[in-house]
């Protein structure tokens, strides 16, 4: 019985669709370019995210050593930083080294870095933190201060910078994620709204005769609620499958220059993520459809 | 009690299909469509309600099925008084009658067997069962095979008989039918009233607003005439009906 109802309901909802499917399309597709960019920029700002924690959680000072140091010597620095508080690990890197770090990180250009000369590429000690350390900015401005003050230091790099920056892009993009997402909200529940009162009132005359014939409140609106419900799922649907399709465009695109910023792949929306979007606009269809329907009790 | 019931009527040992008791409705302060209105419908009986234009015919109709309430007074549906229902309780009320109108009510977007499936979707049939059935109420309306077609298609008197048959497919206790022959030819009319009389003699109450002299000359039954939104006369049975001198008894 309840099983015959739910599919009666269902067929009634069907017959919504199959009335005016232009109206549904247009409705349908406005709603998944309004997921759309809630969604891309949920992304974006889990990808800035994703990147600011690896560079915090690989966090380096870069030591640029003048021009005249010999190897050895950089070999008892690196041994003598090692010893330092706060230190994870120290890695030498020659010019030459450089050069072919870099000329491996621009692939197919890389022959391009390999014409140019050693000396271009000052030698360096990159320092590795602990997780306690890089996390303290006092603790990395000390020891950035104390090699500054050695002669063989040319420059010290402690990219806090770049982290100011990404801290304050994910910020901003944290921000337009969840103002996104109130618009991306109104409006399905407006266009949702509009949509099934435009159903109602060209079926006006199937709910007056559903009530002549013992249709309870119920049974007349939940045809309508089923609507709106779908009609949010389906339009995040397909928001979601073109989330996809633009994540794996963009990692083409990106593909080369993501390794050299510290990130191995785009990060995706994970799938209990999905799941609570897709949840969240068949609870937008539902207050759109029943702002509709309070309207067609009212009446 | 002396008899009478707390309506002021008498007190019957029959629960009436329908009953008004004391019913008046206004739709203008100084103009009452309904003015104080008693009287019963017994199960199975077949009545019309008879009245020119404007008598208050429609009105009593609307009240019986529960579309609009009285002012005051009480509609009693088969023992329940209206105005104490919940309205889910009132639609569910509604499931045990079938209404047919002047201009049939159809949804013109649904074909003919979608139209008379609609009572049986609400009382949850099943598909397989709501097929058979449609089929079978098309069969006693004279229209086999025009299912598929839609309403907003069919003839007039195409039309009225799917009503009918929609207000006949979950063969309801009650029929209440406001003019159904008012636009239909003379064939198409005697179809319909012979298909309410076959019903009301398979123990079906059936309630026939009409303001048709001939037509109730020519089938007598019952009548309750209304004039200015008053009853002439109110009857409680066949024989009453006969002797009230107020209320022509047709034929």
């Amino acid at each position: 019985m309840l099983w015959t109802k739910i599919n009666h309901i269902t067929r009634r909802a069907g017959r919504g669709f199959l009335r005016r499917p232009a109206l549904y399309l247009v409705s349908v597709f406005t709603l998944a370019a309004a997921f759309l960019s809630f969604a891309a920029t949920v992304t974006a700002a889990a990808n800035l995210d994703h990147l600011l924690s690896r560079w915090l959680g690989s966090a380096e000072i870069t030591v640029y050593l003048s021009n005249d140091v010999i190897q050895e010597r950089m070999g008892l620095l690196a041994s003598a930083v090692s010893d330092i508080s706060g230190v994870a690990a120290v890695k030498t890197r020659t010019g030459r080294e450089a050069r072919e770090d870099l000329a491996l990180g621009l692939g197919d250009q890389g022959d391009m870095a390999r014409t140019l000369p050693e000396t271009a590429f000052p030698a360096s000690l990159d320092i590795s933190l602990t997780q306690a350390a890089a996390r303290d900015q006092k603790l990395r401005n000390e020891l950035a201060q104390r090699l500054r003050r050695l002669d063989m230091v040319s420059s010290v790099e402690t990219y806090d910078d770049w982290f100011e920056r990404l801290s304050a892009l994910t910020l901003v993009s944290r921000m337009a994620a969840w103002g996104l997402g109130l618009v991306a909200l109104a409006v399905a529940i407006l266009v949702v709204a509009a949509v099934i009162r435009t159903g109602v009132a060209s079926r006006a005359k199937e709910i007056e005769v559903l009530r002549l014939v013992g249709a309870t409140e119920r049974y007349v609106r939940l045809p309508f609620l089923l609507e709106g419900i779908l009609q949010g799922l389906i339009a995040m649907s397909l928001a979601l499958l073109s989330l996809r399709g633009l994540t794996s465009y963009v990692e083409g695109v990106t593909g080369q220059v993501l390794p050299l910023l510290g990130s191995g792949a785009l990060v995706r929306l994970p799938a209990i993520a999905c799941l609570v979007l897709l949840l969240g606009s068949c609870f937008a269809g539902f207050i759109g459809a029943l702002v509709s329907v309070g309207a067609l009790r009212r009446a | 009690m002396n008899g009478k019931s707390h309506h002021g009527q008498p007190a019957h040992a029959y629960l009436p299909a329908i009953g008004f008791r004391r019913v008046s409705r206004f739709y203008k302060p100084e103009k009452a469509a309904l003015f104080d209105v008693s009287f019963d419908v017994l199960p199975g009986e077949f009545v019309y309600i008879s009245g020119s234009s404007g008598a208050g015919k429609s009105t009593a109709l609307r009240l019986m099925y529960g579309a609009e309430g009285p002012d005051t007074g009480a509609v009693l549906f088969g023992g329940h008084d209206l105005r104490n229902l919940h309205p889910t309780a009132v639609a569910l009320l509604r499931r045990r009658l079938g209404v047919v109108f002047q201009d049939y009510r159809l949804v013109p977007e649904l074909t003919a067997a979608q139209n008379i499936a609609l009572p049986l979707e609400v009382d949850g049939v099943r598909h397989a069962e709501i097929s058979v059935r449609v089929e079978e109420m098309l069969e006693a309306v004279g229209l086999p095979g025009i299912g598929k077609e839609l309403a907003s298609s069919l003839s007039g008197g195409e039309q009225q008989r799917v009503a009918i048959a929609r207000a006949l497919v979950r063969h309801p206790e009650i029929l209440l039918a406001d003019e159904p022959t008012g636009n239909l030819d003379v064939y198409n009319a005697n179809f319909v009233l012979d298909l309410l009389e076959e019903k009301a003699a398979a123990g079906t109450t059936v309630v026939l607003a009409t303001h048709d002299r001939m037509l109730m000359a020519a089938r007598p039954h019952r009548v309750m005439a209304f004039e200015r939104g008053r009853l002439l006369g109110a009857n409680h049975s066949q024989a009453e009906a006969i002797a009230a001198p107020c209320v022509p008894r047709a034929g």
